[in-house]
């Protein structure tokens, strides 16, 4: 079986799953609901409370488990073929912490200038792209990945430090908002809500996809993608403008979401086994989408048993998958 | 027969003289001190000063035995398991904006010597101490060993959160400075955290004027508790959303009791315990459309609710019912609320009577 056959029988298989964890989605929670009444309540939605479960709690929460899996999968992509390190990603290299940093000025000193929704989308994905300037400066001094990692790590305790010192002087409601998103939740986004971030996303998406050649190249080492017309810079700052994207907008609306962005990445070129990023972007979204999909839909399930916050279950799955890479680094492509 | 009736009636009064003494010695008992309403807190009365007997809710039979003295030199030698602290010259240190409450309460001020961070004062008289500099602030998780020593703090009174480590027991020890937990949080009757007042008392040389208020706070607390509170279990909507989850109140939680005297009924209150339950939105959704109230979402206003959660808008209390919340002064709330719980309930009751204009409430506000 040809390597394109193989990739496309993966791909639609994820579309598939993505398509069932949909609607087991829909189907499964709290109140019992038919089949019938979740059609009727997509296609037809009256003022019932099937209709109402759907449109509130359930769609918009699936929704923005696929859109942030998806958004920080393809950040986690371009991070590790910027930094040609597949230990990066939104999180590990400080960008999710420059998002939450401008969030939670912008939380806690009650500072509005655009609208709410508008302020937090801009300073999100501003956050983002800042800290990824930063680190880019010094990945061009650094060579060493573990020197550049921990440059990352430092980089988002400084900021979890400049938070603490805007926590303690904050007025005690601003605060409570702002622990309540950092918890991390999907359950806060409303219908209402979720075509500026699928806008945004897609945005994102489509100047990934226009990255594509240059991406490939990036693979190839600096200096091959050079000769080959490659212009460093132009690729820097659009992957840091696209992965500030991505990752500021969910982190906007979600709070900081840990470890997709580093394990999917990887997880994606282990079962594609590819560099070829145009393949690679379509496995990140509908890998990331699932993975994200269905870490929440096992916190449903488990919901009137145990209360898994998301974090945590990302975490629970994510630790032992990036130790495992890190002692096993060899079966890594790239 | 009738030698028997005598013998009978000499059995029945022996036995009713020896259950009487019993009960009254239980409650005069020098060895274990007593309590009227609290878990973990005990105290007695000596000829040197106040027996305070502190348990360790995390590790049974363990309790510390306090005396409170203004002879200390008399006592040191008396005992080695009994701990003596000196209250002549009292200085301390809170992490709680509760002790705060009941040491301003017992006019206690001039006792304390740092708090934890000044913005969580509300007492005026303290916020200008603090302003001008004269009460240290503790600030995040490290104690600052050296500010307490300058400040001539001699007792640390900890909320008990995080057990003392040897290091720390060192540290203060070489200080000079003794670390007393306070468990009132851990209390599940609302008169048995008020009753923590007689530990500040019994510390600050107050201990007759704690009495004197605590039983002033016991009568009104039960007079209140008397008053008609209109139809039985009425069921409201408690609590807000952490992250993905709802957390409502347990059966034996102390929010739960106060609910539980005015006769308002929560769902979670169907379940033992003393924190609180998760949920997800699903299951508060359906909770909701039977509650035409919603206490404590945590936030003053409905629009800094619907920043945290957007989806209140789905929610009945919010749309159709009323929302009370102690949020618009949070600060008022926390440091006098432990020793106010009359005041509390009165707000229930008033709240659930209808009663609710603001003037009529004290701690809590309707959210607009």
């Amino acid at each position: 079986m040809s390597q394109t056959k193989s990739h496309l029988i993966l791909l639609f298989s994820a579309g598939v799953l993505l398509l069932v964890v949909l609607l087991l989605y829909l189907k499964t929670g709290y109140f019992n609901t038919t089949w019938e009444q979740i059609f009727q309540a997509l296609t037809n939605p009256r003022d019932e409370v099937s209709s109402t479960v759907v449109w509130s709690f359930r769609l918009p929460r699936i929704l923005m488990a696929f859109l942030a899996g998806a958004a920080l999968s393809v950040a986690g992509m371009l991070m590790q073929n910027l930094f040609q390190n597949t230990l990066a990603g939104p999180d590990v290299l400080g960008i999710t912490s420059g998002s939450s940093l401008l969030v939670a000025l912008w939380m806690m000193t009650g500072i509005t200038a655009l609208g709410s929704i508008t302020d937090l989308i801009f300073l999100g994905i501003l956050g983002a792209m800042g800290m990824g300037a930063i680190m880019l400066l010094f990945a061009l001094k650094l060579r060493s990945a573990v020197h550049l990692l921990l440059i990352g790590l430092m980089l988002s305790s400084f900021i979890g430090a400049i938070i603490a010192i805007i926590q303690a002087s904050s007025a005690t409601q601003d605060l409570q908002q702002y622990v309540f998103w950092n918890f991390g939740s999907l359950q806060r986004v409303t219908i209402q809500q979720i075509p500026w971030i699928a806008v945004i996303t897609s945005l994102g998406v489509i100047l990934s996809l226009f990255q594509v050649r240059v991406l490939n190249a990036m693979v190839l080492g600096e200096d091959i993608a050079k000769s080959l017309g490659v212009s460093i810079r132009k690729v820097r700052i659009m992957s840091i403008l696209i992965a500030g994207i991505l990752t500021g907008v969910i982190t906007a609306f979600a709070g900081p979401i840990a470890f997709v962005g580093l394990a999917i990445p990887n997880v994606t070129k282990l079962l594609m086994k590819t560099q070829n990023h145009r393949v690679l972007l379509f496995s990140n979204i509908l890998f990331g989408a699932l993975f994200l999909g269905v870490c929440d839909f096992a916190i449903k399930l488990l919901e009137s048993y145990v209360a898994i916050p998301l974090n945590a279950l990302t975490a629970l799955l994510g630790v032992p998958f990036v130790s495992w890479m890190i002692l096993k680094n060899r079966h890594v492509t790239g | 027969m009738k030698k028997n009736s005598i013998k009978f009636l000499f059995l029945i009064f022996l036995f009713l003289f020896l259950g009487c003494n019993t009960s009254k010695t239980k409650g005069a008992d020098t060895t274990i001190g007593k309590s009227r309403y609290s878990q973990w807190l005990s105290y007695t009365k000596t000829e040197l000063g106040i027996k305070l007997f502190i348990k360790d809710p995390d590790r049974k039979g363990a309790t510390r035995i306090i005396l409170c003295t203004t002879h200390p030199e008399q006592v040191r030698s008396m005992s080695t398991t009994m701990e003596v602290l000196d209250i002549k010259n009292m200085k301390l240190a809170t992490n709680a904006a509760t002790h705060v409450g009941m040491l301003v309460s017992l006019n206690a001020r001039e006792c304390i010597g740092a708090v934890s961070l000044g913005k969580y004062l509300h007492d005026p008289t303290l916020k200008k101490r603090f302003n001008k500099g004269q009460l240290l602030e503790l600030g995040g998780t490290t104690i600052p060993f050296e500010s307490l020593s300058k400040k001539h703090i001699n007792v640390w009174v900890s909320a008990g959160m995080e057990p003392l480590d040897q290091t720390k027991e060192e540290r203060f020890k070489a200080l000079g400075i003794q670390w007393i937990p306070n468990y009132d949080w851990r209390e599940e009757h609302p008169l048995g955290k008020a009753e923590w007042l007689l530990f500040f008392g019994a510390i600050t040389n107050r201990f007759e004027e704690a009495e004197l208020q605590f039983n002033a706070i016991c009568k009104r607390y039960n007079k209140f508790n008397k008053l008609p509170k209109g139809n039985s279990c009425q069921k409201i909507l408690v609590g807000n959303f952490a992250g993905d989850y709802w957390y409502s109140p347990l059966q034996n939680s102390f929010q739960a009791r106060f609910f539980n005297q005015v006769d308002f009924c929560t769902f979670s209150m169907n379940y033992r315990g003393t924190g609180s339950m998760a949920v997800g939105a699903e299951r508060i959704y359906q909770e909701a459309e039977a509650c035409e109230l919603w206490l404590n979402p945590g936030f003053p206003t409905k629009q800094a609710i619907l920043n945290a959660f957007p989806k209140a808008i789905q929610l009945r209390p919010f749309t159709e019912g009323s929302i009370f919340c102690y949020s618009h002064n949070l600060n008022k709330f926390w440091e006098q609320s432990a020793l106010m719980p009359d005041i509390v309930l009165r707000d229930l009751i008033r709240i659930k009577q209808g009663n609710s204009a603001d003037v009529m409430l004290y701690f809590y506000r309707e959210v607009k």
